[in-house]
């Protein structure tokens, strides 16, 4: 109680946002009380930022918070399927779940002469956010729409198409897709099941396309409700909450939780603070050390997962000195004093990098061993062996995640022993995406995941024109070479193909050009009134799984 | 009146108030200053640990061996207070300084040349009017524009924190020359055979001062408080350098935790250091005007007397 | 010590303020003859323009038409450059009411005293300086003591006394009074009063004397000009004018004269 209270007092703005949220809370724990079934399916949750975009395809902007309408208010064909592992719903990259198509085998596969055909079987019945029926008609206008718009990772998506034409409408529940010239490395069902799988309710959107805007992408930006997603948007106050309400039209079932208030709380120690004293029920994007310091409260969850996919991601970029050789970026790799890192600023809740490679790509038999360990000895030779023995690196990180800023002073201080004199260099979130875009930084730390998990979607963060990520890998003839011959070797999950994605693994770890340190656990805290906390591709929580405790 | 009477009260006051400098009034005026230059220049050894360093675990409350605790990164939060004072010395007292003399500079120039005639009433008015512009301009919008032009360096740092905080003393000491400009002792002056320049600086600046010298602890607090939010939005100063602001806005979240260690002990020193200032600069102006004869009187006199 | 002649000549000196339609001509076009042996006494009531006159003498205010010239150089052309500003104003100094701020009340009178001297006569000298000082205390009566004293810890009577020190420190030849008893005590009018006429007469300097009070300038000068609304309305000598006042004005002045008779003005010394 006494610190609960005590740091309230100290800040004024903070306070006032608390008071207004313990009044909320308040009724809720009374509602508690009375267990009044419908009170208790409303929850409080504390979020970093309003989002700023509800259609990600025509209006792409990258933030925790649009994910979650983005997954919340919109649904695709699929889901991956949901494995409940430790009280966490931990989704099973390989294995999917219709959504919009059928439950149990929402596609078939068949092989053709030049490519792959995928035959969904859509659901009957289902109406959207508008009360609008659900036909092969809007899944054909969502893909024209993808085919159409610039937004996101879009491109990965119209890579599979020439034309709308390969998208062809059997009958009014059933759409067949013609790919050509996709091999062991087709990942059309992780596309449709990402960000960039989302069907729209074509008869709504329609209404609000006008001459200039034939993809209606200025009213989506900013509405939602031509969707099958779980929840729709009831209310938004600018910069204070959003209010979602349950659809109960979602092909899935309504979800259990009806009433969801986002509350903006723009500072996580608060946004912790208000979970344990019960005033919201779920805070989202935590620091790890808030994370930590309400861990043992009671009424407090934290969920944690074997393999988590969210990474520290340490660019030492090969084309710029003096990360232009291996042995001095090798030898960085060996000052990263990861161990420190994964018990001090992420206070136990990550665990070690196997380098790109993760167990939950479904690869049989992938290691866990660390791609590298803090060992300054091999450093200090690495450095001789290249005539360097004193370096200077300029580490450029954004502010907006102090956890990330934290990791890199812990690197600059313990890489100095090894000979790295290092200066961190911190820009705000726009001039640090801007850098990074601009390809202009020595090397980076960045908070990073790969939404798609196959090995053969690794390639994509050494696409050298890839702004995301810097250029950080000049992918070279063997690199392709390696990632040719593992395609060839087999379907990605096959035995066969395994020890070939080994060694694509064991050549981006020896570059060491960029590599994920450490992987992190999921950044949310949940009441322990409810269950079902989840972990999804994209971090985000999937409020439609959530219940109230001990239903 | 006797002629000894004349010899033995006239010399000895005459020379005390006329020539010598004022070491004690002076001393004790500058003390606080004195005393957070010290800290800063002896910041190596009164500092147990590298302040730039991880020495032990993160967040450990104050002990006997970490005086104010350790940080998220797990560096020692005494030495960083300390090494801190460096920074408030590089920044805050400078621009604290700086824009206090310029503004005391510039401000009594405008004062000066209102209601005159010729090109420094021009440039005067000009001067008079880009102050009223820049004052418009919200602090740190200009902070980042003035960086953003001469891209990171102290130095344009230092440039754009004191054109945001020049506009205060500028616009106090203006209002104070206006009324010192029509005071019968300029008149004298001018009759005595002072030059202009001489009036302005033995006369009108002394008297003119005091608001803008009360003004100083509040550029420093303001200059911290600049220096804090720029380095937020990665214009400032960057981590891990200890600079107080930092350390206060990036160990806010955790104070909500009960991690208070991080942010009250910079608070505490930012605080401590303002009112220290706010007592030099209080004191300064009573010991100017002997400082300024000292240094007024030719050199040859004071060595006679020396 | 020099006692060189001079001859301060005024030749239809005019001075306006304010612009066009706010114009007021404080001073109508007078001609005036100043030289080292005048007394000359400058009368009238305030807003008569008799203050702009003596500003106007020693440059603090610059005449809209006419010229002034000492010695056959004109005011304006003095000023002009460093040097000539310094030799005017050691040969013609002035002194105004007292006000408070009289003197930068950050310093201390012997600062005060000094600098015309360091500035007008070049006397840089310590020593000097400090006899220099004690000859011009010793004259005016003033304590020494007082010389390490600031402006604000003096009546008002030894304020006037250290103005008139700064004044004639530099030994000048002309000495412009400018309603310089107006603000003190009655008592203290006439030991100022006596320790001017004195200190002209011994060294043959020239004065002219402006007040709004008859007794005063009766009693210390030689010549008087009666001055209403900016203009010259008597002048003469002191005597003949009180004997046989010509203007209506100044016989209203001497019939509201009811102050102390100039001559118990002298047994105060």
């Amino acid at each position: 109680m006494r610190n609960r209270r005590a740091p309230r007092l100290l800040t004024a703005a903070a306070a006032a946002a608390a008071l207004v949220l313990a009044a909320t809370g308040c009724t809720d724990r009374a509602a508690d009380s009375s267990s009044s079934a419908s009170a208790k399916s409303s929850i409080t949750v504390a979020i970093a930022a309003m989002p700023t975009s509800y259609d990600l395809e025509g209006n792409w902007a990258a933030s925790n918070e649009n994910y979650t309408m983005w997954s919340q208010t919109m649904v695709g064909l699929l889901r991956y399927k949901y494995v409940e592992k430790n009280g966490v719903l931990v989704q099973d990259f390989n294995q999917y779940q219709g959504v919009l198509a059928d439950y149990d085998k929402p596609f078939t596969k068949t092989k053709t002469a030049d490519g792959l055909d995928y035959t969904f079987h859509l659901r009957k019945g289902v109406v959207s956010q508008a009360g609008n029926p659900f036909t092969a008609k809007d899944v054909y206008y969502s893909f024209q729409r993808k085919l159409s718009v610039d937004g996101g990772r879009l491109p990965q998506i119209k890579a599979y198409f020439n034309s709308i034409d390969q998208v062809q409408i059997v009958d009014d529940h059933t759409v067949t897709f013609h790919l050509h010239g996709v091999g062991n490395d087709d990942i059309f069902p992780q596309m449709l099941t990402g960000q960039m799988g989302r069907i729209w309710d074509s008869t709504e959107m329609k209404k609000h396309a006008t001459d200039t805007d034939q993809w209606s992408e200025e009213w989506a930006a900013t509405h939602d409700g031509a969707g099958f997603g779980p929840y729709e948007v009831a209310s938004k106050t600018a910069d204070q909450q959003v209010v979602l309400k349950a659809n109960p039209h979602y092909p899935l079932g309504e979800p259990k939780i009806n009433k969801i208030t986002m509350q903006v709380v723009a500072d996580s120690g608060t946004r912790a603070q208000m979970l344990s004293s019960g005033d919201v029920q779920v805070a989202e994007a935590l620091a790890p050390s808030d994370q930590e310091a309400i861990s043992k409260k009671s009424g407090v969850q934290i969920p944690t997962v074997e393999h988590p996919i969210e990474f520290v991601d340490l660019a030492l970029v090969q084309n710029k000195a003096p990360f232009d050789d291996k042995l001095v970026r090798q030898a960085f790799m060996y000052s990263v004093p990861y161990s420190q890192l994964i018990k001090q600023v992420y206070r136990g809740l990550a665990i070690t990098s196997p380098g790109w490679l993760t167990p939950s790509m479904g690869v049989p038999g992938t290691s866990t061993k660390p791609a590298y360990t803090y060992n300054i000895g091999k450093a200090k030779h690495l450095l001789e062996e290249a005539g360097k023995p004193s370096v200077d690196v300029t580490l450029t990180v954004s502010n907006a995640i102090p956890d990330i800023v934290d990791s890199a002073v812990m690197i600059k201080s313990y890489a100095a022993k090894a000979g790295f004199n290092v200066t961190v260099k911190q820009l705000n979130a726009a001039d640090f995406a801007t850098g990074r875009a601009n390809a202009t930084f020595q090397s980076l730390l960045a908070a990073n995941r790969s939404q798609t998990q196959t090995p053969s979607y690794i390639n994509n963060f050494f696409m050298p024109n890839d702004p995301s990520n810097n250029g950080a890998f000049v992918p070279t003839a063997e690199w392709k070479k390696l990632n040719a011959d593992a395609i060839a070797a087999g379907p990605m999950t096959s035995k066969e193909a395994a020890p070939y994605w080994e060694k694509v693994n064991a050549f981006v770890i020896d570059d060491a050009s960029q590599l994920p340190i450490l992987y992190r656990q999921p950044n949310q805290a949940y009441s322990t009134s409810l269950q079902g906390m989840s972990y999804r591709y994209d971090n985000t929580v999937d409020y439609s799984v959530l219940t109230p405790a001990g239903k | 009146m006797a002629e000894t009477h004349v010899s033995a009260v006239l010399l000895p006051r005459a020379r005390a108030a006329r020539t010598h400098f004022p070491w004690g009034g002076a001393a004790a005026a500058f003390l606080p200053l004195i005393v957070i230059v010290l800290v800063a220049v002896l910041a190596p050894l009164i500092a147990p640990h590298d302040p730039e360093k991880t020495v032990a675990d993160t967040r450990l409350a104050p002990s006997g061996e970490f005086w104010f605790g350790t940080d998220s990164v797990g560096m020692d939060v005494f030495s960083r207070v300390v090494f801190g004072a460096r920074i408030a010395v590089r920044f805050g007292i400078t621009v604290a300084v700086c824009a206090t003399a310029i503004g005391i500079l510039v401000g009594t120039f405008i004062g000066l040349s209102e209601r005159s005639r010729g090109i420094q009433s021009a440039l005067g008015g000009a001067l008079n009017r880009v102050s009223d512009y820049i004052v418009a301009i919200p602090d740190i919008i200009l902070a980042i524009v003035v960086v953003g032009i001469m891209g990171a360096s102290d130095l344009s740092l230092l440039i754009a924190i004191v054109l945001t905080l020049v506009q205060a003393p500028i616009k106090l000491t203006r209002m104070e020359v206006l009324r010192v400009r029509n005071e019968a002792y300029l008149e004298a002056a001018e009759l005595g055979g002072e030059s202009r320049a001489r009036a302005a600086f033995v006369h009108v600046i002394p008297n003119s001062i005091g608001p803008a010298m009360r003004n100083m602890p509040l550029i420093f607090g303001n200059c911290v408080i600049i220096l804090a939010s720029l380095g937020f939005i990665g214009v400032g100063v960057n981590a891990p350098t200890p600079e107080w602001g930092y350390m206060i806005s990036s160990g806010l979240s955790d104070l909500m935790l009960g991690e208070w260690w991080e942010t009250v002990f910079p608070a505490v020193f930012v605080f401590l250091s303002v009112l220290g200032i706010a007592y030099s600069s209080r004191a300064i102006p009573r010991v100017w005007p002997r400082i300024a004869a000292a240094f007024s009187t030719p050199s040859k006199k004071r060595k006679n007397l020396a | 010590m020099s006692q060189e002649a001079f001859t301060l000549r005024l030749a239809g000196v005019r001075k306006d303020f304010g612009h066009r339609r706010r114009r007021i001509t404080a001073v109508q076009p007078i001609e005036l003859e100043v030289r080292s042996d005048s007394r000359l006494g400058v009368i009238g009531e305030s807003g008569s323009g008799k203050s702009t006159l003596a500003r106007m003498i020693v440059g603090l205010e610059k005449p809209t038409a006419g010229t002034i010239e000492f010695n056959g150089r004109p005011v304006v052309d003095w000023l002009s450059s460093r040097t000539g500003r310094l030799e005017y104003r050691r040969r013609v100094q002035y002194v105004a009411q007292d006000t408070s701020s009289s003197f930068d009340p950050r310093q201390t009178l012997f600062e005060a005293v000094a600098t015309p001297l360091r500035f007008l006569c070049g006397v840089t000298d310590p020593h000097e300086v400090r006899s220099r000082l004690r000859r011009i205390a010793d004259e005016l009566a003033l304590d020494p003591a007082m010389f390490g004293r600031r402006p604000h810890q003096l009546s008002g009577g030894q304020r006037q006394r250290f103005s008139l020190a700064r004044a004639l420190v530099v030994e000048p030849r002309l000495l412009i009074c400018d309603e310089v008893v107006s603000a003190l005590d009655v008592s203290v009018q006439g030991t100022v009063l006596n320790l001017i006429k004195s200190y002209v007469s011994r060294h043959g300097m020239g004065l002219v004397f402006v007040a709004h009070g008859l007794p005063a300038v009766s009693f210390i000068s030689s010549e008087l000009i009666v001055m209403k609304r900016g203009a010259v309305v008597e002048r003469g000598n002191v005597a003949e004018v009180l004997a046989a006042p010509s203007h209506p004005y100044t016989r209203e002045l001497l019939s509201a004269y009811s102050g102390p008779d100039p001559v118990s003005l002298e047994a105060a010394r």
